[in-house]
């Protein structure tokens, strides 16, 4: 028999909730592997904190998303977006299984080309695109999507400039019937400005005007929008080969597909209340299909979901660093891991499981991270078993946008291992190191020479 | 002026083309030769070209179908009897009004004959000859008036005694003359010449023009000889006027001529002959009594007979009667076996699968779950992930199961004509076994062809009874409602317009089977169960290079080797609805089909040395969707890598063995993207084979942008031909 666990004794209040045979259980059971490997392995050989990825979870989550589209619509092609998660590795998994790339800035553009996608599979988003990078994107024949006019007009004259006709997009925002409604990127769609740089790209002739974009919100808790923008997108198209005799090739429906993370504030678990992908499908190619369209003029539907092909195959592990006793009583847990990796805990309750067995007992607990800084919060309140210092926890769904939007302040950035579908782990990102965080620092010569005393 | 020129030169060839006819054959130089040789008697030639004419200008003035004068059709049979004539009766002014008269007979004569017997689908062969001069024969009697004189011999072998007696000769010191002479002078008699020499120039010729004729000639007259000989028959009607030739012309007609050459088709011979011989022998008994001779009957009614009988059989084997007439057992042959090695199995009206992406064949056909018996050719389908699992954990609603709530399109093109619908879904494992085809659409493509989509989800079909729906619209979702433990969607072909109909087998035109990441091109196959398959999509650009829409020009500019030449080409329609390129430079066409998924070349008129030859043979086949790997394969007639000689030797084996052939396979090449291609470049390797042994090869290249086809290259042996589009 195995020895039982002890934990130190707890206080908690009673309350009279609903009855429950169970009793009060924590919502989590603990995680002690990840496909197949041990947490504590993990945390021994590349230290901890430590993000880890599924090899295997990522596919299946690419697969799954190409397949619910592609039985629903005849042409469909994925684009990974970058910004998510631009890690080379995790990159060019998604472009082993057929995805493009979507950037939005110069050094991912490179970080595209350096990954082996052909220029003209790199979609080039994005508000801010220089003269220099417009014409590096012009040469490789990449789909420009134009954000404003400033940037039409630009473009316009480095065409005119290098005699070549670019491959362009608009980015289009409209009411879609949500709120918050993004109208900041592209040009609306209800007040013309749409139609507006629609004409001004095809009198002018000097751009070839293959697709149209939208990007209707993040993290999308109602499919319907997505109709509504597939309705217009299409109306568009159809206006635009009407009108121009033109056919647009691709309509780009963006991403903000919801992972299962739980927002702050929301009632309910993500996991509860998250459409599955075949939702969001179902309502686009519906709109597509019946849209209209000549049967041989069917625009192809791009795709440029992040989060949902992601969030679930990543993983934060971490270690307890000490707890204390709050001035009001509550628990409080401090982690190795901090808001500085984990950005978006500032808009998830991120959830957590220990990575150990535990009892049948919970405490609700603050956990904060390491950063001597008072926003450091990972989790206001939690239920968890009590932990001891030295204990393993796993963050789930960290796939997206932890890794590209962690900062080395305070603390330095962890190691990234990814699990390949062997189960065996690979480092695909060292830990960073003082070294490479002064790399590009210079010290002037007078400040070389100082004593202190 | 020019038309009158022209319209001379048609008659003049008409002329010709009646003496080749008599040979089955459409050849100018057989005609010609056949032309000479009747002129061996001038009086026979000259009578034999006035009966033509007449027969011309009868038609003309008459107001009859002009173009069947032009290949001979409708003069033959007066050739034949301007021939017969010439050669009985010296030239004389009755002898010229009797002949003008008699011949405007067989005109008439031809052309109702013609008519009659075509709409039974049967050949007229020389009946009209035949009334026309039995009637010539028993009607001139009366008429002492007209005072015919009798020929006695024949003129070149009057002024030329030695040339005839040398060959005669000749045929005399080999041990087999009894058969040579008549067998030569058979063949000649045809024509109204029995001597050795016309013979021998008229087989020269007949090897010349088709070895496969030229060989049956000799198998046919064999059988015939050896039948007479091994059973002891009366020669003298086969010696009195060589009538002997019916062996040779049945032998032509039903060994090559209306009946595909093949090992069948000689074996048949083997029946047909000697039936032949029977009947020869028993109408000379009869007609002997009328003193009328008996030509060629014995032979028509044989043909006439086996044709008509083999017509009303419900499938051929290896013996085919011939649809579209080549005048040439070798062209019959090639064609014949070329058209059905690559479109034997194709349907008329083209049936896709009813899916949107790739799908899994969970049943097929004569599976061991329910397509048994009177319903074996259905097809089950479903959606699985790569762990070949249909449904995500925990698999206990259909909700979970990949393939549920999704979009069912319609195969083809109809009406929709039943529709069952309200039925709930199954929980899982659970089968409705009342109403066991659960929700289901009935679609009507033709009379007799129907197609039955089955285990919709309830409310969730789109379309309404009489509707018309198009190939791939959306008619409903899929769904588990029916006999169905868990959601699938079931298809099949069937005759008849019931819920509970019959299946029938029909094979699916055109998709793209996956394994191991890879596609494969399959086209009117029955998909198999365990296949991944999904439909083919055309990419736009495709669509738009090989658009060949009738009235468009294309202009090519063409490199080849050091030359540099201009074609101007043009899409036409000819009167059976059949596209075709016609090159102005070169007067040559090429027949083609674009079906939406694939472009195919199906004949060529013209001349081999035109660069329309080289493209309908370097892109005989093209796929119209760009899918990465996937290959087409086809086959094309040995003549186009091997010259003369080598087929020489196939055409006497063709009907039993091909040592020569060829194919062709197409792939692509370098694409920009598969999913919106701007520039697509695919290869094509064609291979001449002896003896399945690759050792002609002509490879080729086509570039396609957004404005069409803009560079062709193709590299046969050394010379190398590259031609642009220019518009």
């Amino acid at each position: 028999m195995a020895k039982k666990i002890y934990e130190r004794p707890i206080i908690r209040p009673l309350n009279t909730g609903m009855m429950n045979k169970f009793g009060t259980r924590t919502e989590y059971l603990p995680v002690t592997h990840i496909d197949g490997v041990s947490v504590k392995s993990l945390i021994k050989q590349y230290g901890s904190p430590l993000f880890v990825f599924s090899e295997r979870q990522m596919r299946e989550n690419i697969r799954f998303a190409k397949r619910t589209f592609e039985t629903r619509y005849p042409k469909v092609q994925f684009a990974w977006s970058y910004k998510t998660n631009y890690l080379n590795a995790i990159c060019n998994v998604y472009h082993q299984e057929g995805s493009w790339a979507e950037v939005v800035s110069r050094f991912e553009y490179d970080k595209a080309i350096n990954n082996g996608v052909p220029g003209d599979k790199i979609i080039f988003n994005g508000p801010d695109k220089t003269d220099e990078d417009l014409r590096v994107a012009i040469k490789n024949n990449s789909p420009i999507h134009i954000d404003h006019l400033d940037e039409l007009y630009r473009l316009t004259d480095i065409a005119t400039e290098m005699k070549v006709k670019p491959r362009v997009a608009i980015r289009v925002n409209m009411d879609t019937g949500i709120y918050p409604m993004w109208d900041r990127f592209g040009f609306n769609y209800e007040t013309g400005q749409a139609w507006d740089a629609i004409n001004k790209i095809l009198a002018s002739g000097k751009l070839d005007l293959v697709g149209l974009h939208t990007h209707i919100g993040t993290y999308m808790l109602t499919p319907s929008a997505y109709g509504v923008a597939a309705a217009k997108m299409a109306d568009l198209a159809l206006g635009i080969k009407n009108k121009y005799d033109t056919v647009i090739q691709y309509i780009d429906m963006g991403g903000g597909f919801a992972s299962q993370n739980t927002l702050k504030g929301s009632f309910l678990k993500g996991s509860d209340i998250v459409p599955p992908i075949s939702e969001y499908a179902e309502v686009i190619c519906t709109a597509l299909l019946n849209a209209g369209f000549k049967n041989t003029e069917l625009p192809t539907l791009y795709l440029e979901t992040g989060r949902a092909l992601i969030d679930n195959a990543g993983f934060l592990l971490g270690s307890v660093i000490a707890n204390k006793r709050l001035s009001d009583g509550r628990k409080a847990t401090i982690l190795d891991f901090g808001v500085n990796i984990l950005f978006t805990s500032f808009w998830y309750d991120h959830k957590i499981s220990p990575a150990q067995e535990f009892g049948m007992h919970t405490e609700d607990t603050v956990l904060y991270g390491p950063l001597c800084m008072n926003i450091d919060v990972i989790r206001e309140n939690i239920s968890l078993p009590p932990l001891n210092a030295g204990d393993q926890v796993v963050v789930h769904h960290t796939g997206a946008y932890t890794v590209t939007q962690s900062m080395q302040f305070i603390a330095l950035r962890p190691a990234v291992v990814m699990i390949d579908l062997m189960g065996k782990p690979h480092v695909i990102k060292k830990k960073e190191s003082l070294k490479d965080l002064e790399k590009n620092e210079e010290m002037p010569e007078f400040l070389k020479q100082f004593k202190l005393v | 002026m020019f038309a009158v020129a022209k319209n001379v030169i048609y008659h003049l060839k008409g002329i010709v083309l009646s003496y080749s006819q008599i040979y089955f054959s459409n050849n100018i130089w057989l005609g010609i030769a056949l032309m000479i040789i009747s002129f061996f008697d001038p009086g026979i030639g000259l009578s034999g070209i006035i009966a033509i004419v007449t027969c011309q200008l009868s038609c003309l003035f008459f107001n009859f179908n002009i173009s069947s004068i032009y290949d001979g059709a409708y003069t033959y049979n007066a050739l034949l009897l301007g021939l017969a004539m010439g050669s009985f009766y010296q030239m004389s002014l009755p002898f010229l009004t009797v002949l003008v008269i008699t011949s405007m007979l067989t005109f008439f004569l031809t052309v109702w004959i013609a008519g009659r017997l075509s709409k039974i689908g049967l050949p007229y062969l020389s009946l009209p000859f035949l009334l026309a001069i039995w009637v010539i024969l028993l009607g001139l009697s009366n008429f002492t008036g007209i005072k015919l004189v009798s020929k006695e011999t024949f003129s070149l072998q009057l002024w030329f005694p030695n040339l005839f007696i040398n060959v005669t000769k000749l045929i005399d010191s080999t041990s087999f003359s009894d058969y040579l002479h008549l067998y030569f002078r058979s063949l000649s008699a045809v024509i109204f010449q029995y001597n050795d020499l016309a013979g021998i120039i008229i087989a020269f010729c007949l090897l010349l023009r088709s070895r496969m004729a030229f060989a049956l000639s000799i198998y046919g007259f064999s059988i015939g000889y050896l039948f007479y000989y091994n059973f002891e028959g009366d020669f003298t009607p086969l010696i009195y006027s060589y009538i002997g030739f019916n062996f040779i012309l049945a032998a032509i007609a039903l060994g090559g001529f209306f009946i595909v050459p093949s090992a069948k088709s000689h074996f048949l011979l083997l029946f047909v002959i000697p039936v032949t011989a029977l009947v020869l022998s028993a109408l000379h008994t009869v007609f002997g009594h009328l003193h009328l001779p008996l030509y060629s009957l014995p032979y028509t009614i044989v043909v006439l007979l086996v044709v008509g009988v083999l017509q009303i059989r419900q499938f051929s084997n290896g013996l085919e009667l011939v649809n579209l007439q080549q005048y040439s057992p070798e062209l019959n042959h090639y064609k014949t076996l070329y058209l059905k090695k690559r479109f034997a199995g194709q349907t008329y009206f083209h049936i896709y699968l009813p899916i949107i992406g790739e799908w899994t064949i969970s049943q097929g056909h004569l599976g061991n779950i329910t397509h048994k018996e009177g319903w074996k050719y259905a097809w089950d389908f479903d959606v699985r992930d790569e762990m070949n699992a249909t449904y995500k954990a925990p698999g206990t609603d259909v909700k979970d199961y990949y393939c549920y709530d999704l979009p069912v399109i319609a195969p083809s093109s109809g009406y929709v004509i039943a529709i069952k619908d309200g039925i709930e879904d199954n929980l899982i494992s659970d089968v409705n076994l009342v109403q066991n085809w659960g929700n289901t659409v009935i679609i009507k493509h033709a009379d007799g062809l129907y197609t039955k989509l089955s285990h919709l989800k309830p409310d969730s079909i789109k379309v309404k009874e009489g509707d018309w729906i198009h190939a791939g619209e959306q008619i409903a979702t899929c769904g588990s409602s029916g006999r169905s433990p868990e959601p699938h969607l079931h298809f099949q072909v069937q005759a008849n317009p019931y819920i509970g109909s019959q299946t029938l087998y029909y094979p699916i035109a055109y998709y793209l089977v996956k394994l191991n990441n890879a596609y494969s091109f399959h086209n009117f196959s029955i998909p198999q169960e365990g296949q991944i398959v999904r439909n083919i999509i055309p990419s736009s650009l495709l669509l738009n290079a090989f658009s060949l829409i009738p009235g468009r020009n294309i202009v090519w500019n063409i490199i080849d080797g050091a030359k540099n030449k201009e074609n101007k080409w043009s899409v036409y329609v000819d009167i059976y609805n059949k596209k075709y390129l016609y090159c102005h430079t070169t007067k040559s066409s090429a027949y083609f089909v674009n079906d939406g998924v694939l472009f195919y070349f199906t004949d060529f008129y013209g001349t081999k040395k035109s660069f329309l030859y080289q493209f309908y043979i370097s892109f005989h086949k093209v796929i119209l969707g760009c899918y990465k790997g996937i290959e087409i394969n086809d086959w094309l007639m040995p003549q186009v890598f091997f010259n003369k000689l080598p087929m020489l030797f196939q055409d006497f084996l063709a009907p039993f063995y091909h040592f020569l052939d060829g194919n062709y396979n197409f792939k692509f090449g370098a694409v920009d993207n598969y999913m919106n291609p701007e520039k697509i470049i695919f290869e094509t390797n064609c291979n001449g084979r002896v003896f399945n042994k690759n050792v002609k090869k002509i490879d080729s290249k086509m570039s396609i942008d957004k404005s069409g086809i803009s560079i062709v290259e193709i590299q046969n042996k050394n010379k190398k031909t590259t031609a642009t589009c220019v518009y």
